[in-house]
């Protein structure tokens, strides 16, 4: 299970940031953009993780 | 008694080559992380291929992970990892060769970048068992602490030692070095008299795929554990788009350019720098906060805390970038807009 989590969450979250912040950062013409791109999904796993009730049970 | 004390030399002498050779080939690792996204940004100018140099670099780990573990269950560690060794470094000094030649290109920077990180998978799947069966279940914590003291040490140095280097040597033939480490731990691994056979039984390939199939059903039945791993992927996501427009950023935001400039050496010495920041700063909005601050520095806390990895530079960096450097331009969070040439019209940025 760890190993699958970890699969999951490392192996599938790296490629894709890279391609996105690559795809983000030529289609605006800014490095920034791409960034952003990732901050933004960054700061959506921080929402989740914020307001999802699951982890406050398990807290 | 005599025979016993032969054996503990002729065990420590093998772990002694063991370490240099991990010691080296992070060397190596981390000397290719830097160069590779700096030598394919130099060649194309462009943050669409240095983006796909770190999306070589990240796929194998999801396409090969499983395969790779199962294979080194059922081969020869200590000649899996020679080979791989060896392998990587013909594949690296392609790169320096076709530089000197004239024909390097992009292309071929991003296939040695995957090739280099696939093998890297299959090595790191024979090293994970490699060392409990050189060096026994009693002596494991030590080994382990040893091994991971000297590599963490490696992994935060190296990095902007490697920055420094890259201002006055081209990244094409600094991959020279990641050749030469690669040979060198081939060399030591070869040496290694002791075995690093599998002791546990091996199990089929069928099993495995059950075990996967079981480890996703699990992550969605578990809510907790769904959510922690989605979370967790976020922010793995975000490492990720960092890794791969960091050289662009230092070079269209930063003004750092990709050769001949000294502060990139500070800039991947963050690297290591922002990962302890973070591990620093993590346990005060817990106690301030509580179990709302420990669901969301979670994912920051496990990536502070877990080994440092070359690419992670973490959002330290950026502190330490504008607070140390006192860099010319504006951190990310200043809007394009607010900027004016190379000062900055917020007066949130003193540093403008």
């Amino acid at each position: 299970m760890n190993t699958t989590a970890r699969m999951l969450a490392w192996g599938v979250g790296q490629p894709v940031g890279a391609a996105l912040a690559g795809a983000v950062s030529v289609a605006m013409g800014d490095p920034r953009a791409g960034v952003a791109a990732g901050v933004l999904v960054l700061f959506s796993g921080v929402v989740l993780a914020w307001v999802t009730p699951v982890l406050r049970h398990a807290a | 008694m005599v025979k016993r004390t032969g054996e503990l030399h002729a065990s420590e002498r093998d772990f002694s080559r063991y370490l240099a050779a991990r010691v080296l080939s992070v060397v190596g690792a981390v000397v290719s992380a830097v160069s590779l996204p700096v030598l394919v940004y130099q060649l194309t100018g462009s943050a669409g291929w240095t983006s796909a140099v770190a999306v070589a670099e990240a796929l194998p780990y999801l396409v090969f992970g499983l395969l790779a573990g199962a294979l080194a269950d059922r081969l020869d560690r200590r000649a899996m990892m020679v080979a791989l060794d060896f392998g990587v470094a013909a594949v690296l000094l392609s790169v320096p060769l076709a530089w000197w030649a004239g024909v390097l290109s992009a292309p071929h920077v991003v296939v040695v970048a995957f090739a280099t990180q696939t093998a890297f998978v299959f090595f790191d799947a024979a090293n994970f068992g490699a060392l409990p069966a050189l060096v026994g279940k009693d002596r494991l914590t030590a080994a382990y602490s040893t091994l991971y003291g000297r590599t963490t040490v490696v992994e935060l140095v190296v990095p902007g030692l490697t920055g420094l280097v890259i201002a006055v040597v081209a990244p094409a033939a600094l991959l020279t070095v990641n050749a030469l480490t690669a040979v060198g731990s081939a060399l030591l691994l070869r040496g290694i008299a002791s075995s690093m056979a599998n002791p546990r039984p091996v199990r089929g390939a069928g099993e495995l795929v059950a075990d996967v199939r079981e480890g996703l059903r699990f992550l969605w039945r578990e809510p907790i554990i769904r959510t922690l791993t989605l979370v967790g992927a976020t922010h793995s996501v975000a490492s990720g788009a960092w890794v791969a427009v960091l050289v662009p950023f230092a070079d269209r935001v930063l003004g750092v350019a990709p050769r001949g400039d000294v502060r990139l050496a500070a800039l991947f010495s963050c690297w290591g720098v922002g990962a302890i920041v973070a591990s620093r700063l993590v346990p005060r909005p817990d106690r301030a906060l509580g179990w709302r601050a420990a669901r969301v520095d979670g994912a920051a806390a496990v990536a502070a805390r877990r080994r440092l990895r070359p690419g992670q530079p973490g959002i330290g960096c950026l502190y330490v970038w504008r607070r140390v450097l006192g860099c010319r331009a504006c951190p990310p969070w200043c809007s394009t807009g607010s900027r004016t040439g190379s000062r900055c019209a917020r007066r949130s940025c003193s540093r403008g």
